[in-house]
């Protein structure tokens, strides 16, 4: 989905990475120069480092359902809810996989977290499209409906889950499917074993996902639609296919997101996904929104600059923080870092 | 006593709804005008015929609307009535409900004042808020901070009714700087920017110590109206002034659209054909000249029964009810008021919710009244506009910026009216009193009641709001089999939520919308799955 316009789109992936790195360098040089409390630096740009995939890879949902449709899609927020909710349930109540695992064993979980956890959301996203979605699309409603029908989606996937059947209004803890081993010292901050699994699949996925959009026919057929739906269309592009895909692909980084939240953060509970989907799509504006990239990008500078920032002004003041900065993005440079012509109209 | 009282209050109500026919028709069509109205008298007896005789029932489905047409093209658009009337009627409802439901009552009306004016921003300028319940929060702790509570900064020190004005002031100057930087974006941002912005504001009103954290504020003085020096002789001239001036504005504009349509008639030739024996004060005119003077008001009212009899019969018992209405208020100033010398006290109590409503229905009609003269004003078209196209609007000349920002700060000030009665009600305000949700359900009002319709909110608001209050009994249980258990009044929200979705599938207008609405919101195109518009299908479609 990269497109000509913006001053910071690069095709290649080293200019990408370097813009990564900057950005990477930038937060470390500004953060540790920064003079309250510097002992809580490293801790706080680890876990801004990992919320940052984390909220990238929700991030994904948002700007590729927007790439392709142009709408927001409102619901994601339960979509990722639902990927760790899927886990708690197939772990927890199901299979009772609920003490850690070791060794060949430990890796069959997780990847079997990874899939189940992508399958649902995934396939609750295509649901979602056909229900919501599809019908709109179908009668070329205005985009208000649209939006209308996405909040409404999003607040009854999440409340349906506050109801006592489903996850109730309390918290809960994930499965505890992996011991907590400290594996590495960064910055002076432990890593566990949880966060770099976290940050190696987030990686992973991204880079599969690129390849994905670049080098198969499916992936190509997704950057057509979302270049010009109708001419694709002519192209003989299965447009509706296309969507449902789309949208099955952000819903599995979005279940995938759900999943490596719970094993890092350990809980899960019905209203898991909404501040993060708020600042998952802050995230995907960062970055610009349609961007593939630019949602990596974003989601990890937004949990970088959030935490970090936290040094100085108190942890209460990070959702505040968060906004704003979508806040100033709209405002100063909508296009986001990565640029995609997406101002006004 | 109180079933007389109920069934003139029926009467009246049935007036006002008919009463409203006119602006249902210019913005909606004759059918849609037709089709509502049969919906609201009529269906249950022709569904019924229609299932026993299919025949039958089209041919008098086809009288009942021929009859409606006629009586609603028959009707005087008498503004300053109309709005008299909905406010008592309003105002009434609180006379009708057990104590307990009284309060119900006015919590769904803070919440209605809100999703009018939602219905303004969603509605009037199609701009999508999901942030609402911010102005809200913003006018409320206005009033904390004004008065004499426990924040610990207080700009000044103000009697309720004077802070009023400032709480909207105030809610309008936040919208407008919300609005500035992100009305330029695109309607999808502009949803999740004000978003962030309540959680911003909510958030930072538990982070600021000035107003207490998440303790909030308490203390907040009802708005007791003690007008020190103000004695009750003044009070009662100015309700004197203002019986006598309903009255006349009443009679004003009615005689004013009689003339009217006199004259209307004469040019299309049609005269007044039966003299009325010793009329109404003066002969009956002859034909040419029947529009000039006192014989153009009496055939012009004369000419109302002839159209339609049942137009006619309810316009003059509007009128009746109106002057009845003043004269009632003019005597009562008179009597009651300027005879005696006392200081006026009005004291609202927290355990008095009858008050709060009545002040709540002023608002509402107030509100309702602007926001009507808005709609058919140049800035309402401005808005039709900008809502149907804004590129289209912006070639034409309109500032879509300007207007876009007119609506978002008119929809904030109504907010901040209603917090304003909330924090004089309650009495306290702290962060918890406006959660997110609150702005959804709001939303969710103005979306089942109608985008667009200032009645359709305050009908969506007794939805969503006042309906799970009234059935929370039976909502207690839980309903479902072993472990499907469903709670329906905590669930209620997840309906809400799928209510939405359906409703834009299958009714984009809401409950109370036009066919123009509901094609605009809902598309016009019946697309098959090759994305090929089916002439067909856009022509047999209900528009």
């Amino acid at each position: 989905m990269a497109t000509t316009a913006g001053s910071l789109n690069t095709r290649s992936l080293v200019g990408y990475g370097a813009t990564a790195l900057g950005i990477f360098v930038a937060v470390w040089f500004i953060g540790s120069s920064l003079d309250c409390n510097t002992n809580l630096f490293g801790p706080l740009f680890v876990t801004g480092l990992i919320l940052g995939m984390i909220y990238a890879l929700i991030a994904l949902g948002y700007t590729m359902v927007y790439g392709v449709l142009k709408l927001i899609n409102f619901a994601h927020d339960g979509i990722f809810m639902i990927g760790a909710a899927s886990l708690f349930y197939l772990f927890g109540s199901w299979l009772g996989w609920d003490h850690p695992f070791t060794g060949i064993g430990l890796i069959l979980v997780l990847i079997v977290g990874f899939i189940a956890s992508g399958l649902a959301s995934g396939s609750a996203a295509v649901l979602l499209e056909r229900l919501a979605y599809r019908p709109l699309r179908r009668r070329g409603a205005a985009r208000l409906s649209f939006l209308i029908a996405a909040v409404g989606a999003s607040f009854f996937i999440t409340y349906l889950f506050q109801q006592k059947f489903l996850l109730g209004t309390q918290e809960h803890n994930f499965p505890a499917i992996m011991e907590t081993q400290r594996t590495l010292t960064f910055l002076g901050a432990q890593v566990n074993n949880r966060r770099v699994l976290a940050v190696l699949v987030a990686i992973g996925m991204f880079l599969f996902l690129d390849f994905f959009v670049r080098s198969t026919k499916t992936g190509r057929s997704i950057r057509a639609v979302a270049q010009d739906l109708d001419a694709a269309r002519l192209m003989g592009v299965n447009v509706d296919r296309v969507v449902a895909t789309t949208f099955f692909v952000g819903g599995f980084f979005g279940g995938v997101a759900g999943f490596l939240y719970g094993l890092v953060f350990s809980k899960v509970a019905w209203n898991l996904g909404f501040i993060p989907g708020i600042k998952a799509f802050t995230a995907a504006v960062l970055g610009g929104i349609g961007n593939i990239r630019g949602a990596l990008l974003g989601g990890v500078a937004l949990g970088l600059i959030e935490n970090v920032s936290t040094m100085c002004v108190g942890t209460e003041w990070k959702d505040p923080i968060a906004f704003s900065i979508l806040v100033l993005v709209l405002v100063f440079r909508p296009t986001g870092i990565m640029g995609e012509g997406l101002s006004a109209k | 006593m109180t079933w007389v009282i109920f069934g003139l209050w029926a009467a009246a109500l049935a007036v006002l709804v008919l009463h409203t026919l006119p602006s249902w028709e210019r913005r909606g069509g004759k059918r849609g005008a037709a089709v509502t109205t049969v919906l609201l008298l009529g269906l249950i007896g022709v569904v019924i015929l229609e299932v026993v005789d299919p025949k039958k029932a089209s041919a008098w489905w086809a009288r009942v609307r021929d009859f409606f047409q006629r009586f609603s093209r028959g009707f005087d658009n008498v503004g300053g009535t109309r709005f008299v009337i909905s406010g008592l009627l309003l105002a009434s409802i609180a006379l009708f409900l057990d104590p307990g439901k009284d309060e119900v009552l006015v919590r769904t009306g803070f919440y209605a004042l809100a999703a009018l004016g939602l219905n303004v921003v969603v509605g009037l300028a199609g701009l999508l808020d999901l942030g609402y319940v911010a102005f809200f929060m913003i006018g409320a702790y206005t009033v904390g901070m004004l008065t004499e509570s426990n924040a610990t900064v207080h700009p000044a020190i103000l009697a309720p009714w004077i802070i009023l004005p400032i709480a909207i002031g105030v809610a309008m100057l936040m919208g407008l700087l919300l609005g500035t930087p992100t009305l330029r974006l695109r309607g999808d941002y502009l949803a999740i920017v004000t978003l962030g912005f309540h959680e911003i504001t909510r958030q930072s009103a538990k982070n600021i110590n000035a107003v207490n954290g998440s303790r909030g504020l308490v203390g907040i003085p009802h708005p007791d109206i003690t007008l020190a020096g103000l004695s009750l002789r003044l009070a009662g001239l100015i309700l004197l002034l203002a019986g006598l001036g309903i009255i006349a504005t009443a009679w004003i504009n009615s005689m004013r659209a009689w003339r009217k349509q006199a004259s209307a008639r004469d040019a299309h030739g049609m005269g007044d054909p039966s003299p009325v024996p010793g009329g109404a004060g003066s002969a009956p005119a002859p034909q040419e000249g029947s529009s000039g003077g006192l014989g153009g008001i009496v055939s012009g009212f004369k000419g109302q029964f002839q159209r339609s009899l049942l137009a006619g019969v309810a316009n003059a018992i509007a009128l009746f009810l109106v002057t009845a209405i003043g004269l009632a208020t003019a005597v009562f100033a008179i009597t009651q008021l300027l005879l005696r010398g006392d200081a006026l006290v009005i004291e609202f109590g927290v355990l008095d919710p009858q008050k709060y409503w009545f002040v709540i229905a002023g608002f509402m009609v107030v509100a309702l009244y602007l926001i009507n003269q808005l709609k058919d004003s140049r800035i309402g078209r401005a808005w039709e506009a900008i809502r149907e196209d804004e590129v289209a609007a912006a070639t034409m000349g309109i500032p879509v910026v300007k207007y876009k920002l007119y609506a978002f700060a008119i929809g904030a000030s109504t907010s901040g009216l209603a917090g304003w009665v909330l924090a004089t009600k309650v009495g306290f305000v702290n962060p918890n009193t406006f959660p997110l949700l609150n702005s959804i359900l709001v939303l969710c009002a103005v979306v089942i009641g109608g985008i667009g319709s200032s009645v359709g909110a305050l009908v969506g608001a007794a939805v969503v709001f006042g309906l799970p209050e009234l059935l929370r009994d039976i909502g207690r249980e839980e309903i479902g089999i072993g472990a499907l258990q469903f709670n329906v009044l905590t669930g209620r929200i997840a309906i809400f939520g799928l209510i939405l979705v359906v409703m834009m599938i299958f009714r984009p207008g809401g409950l109370i919308s036009s066919a123009r609405r509901r094609a605009e919101l809902g598309g016009m195109h019946d697309m098959d799955d090759e994305g090929v518009t089916d002439p067909r299908t856009v022509e047999a479609r209900d528009g």
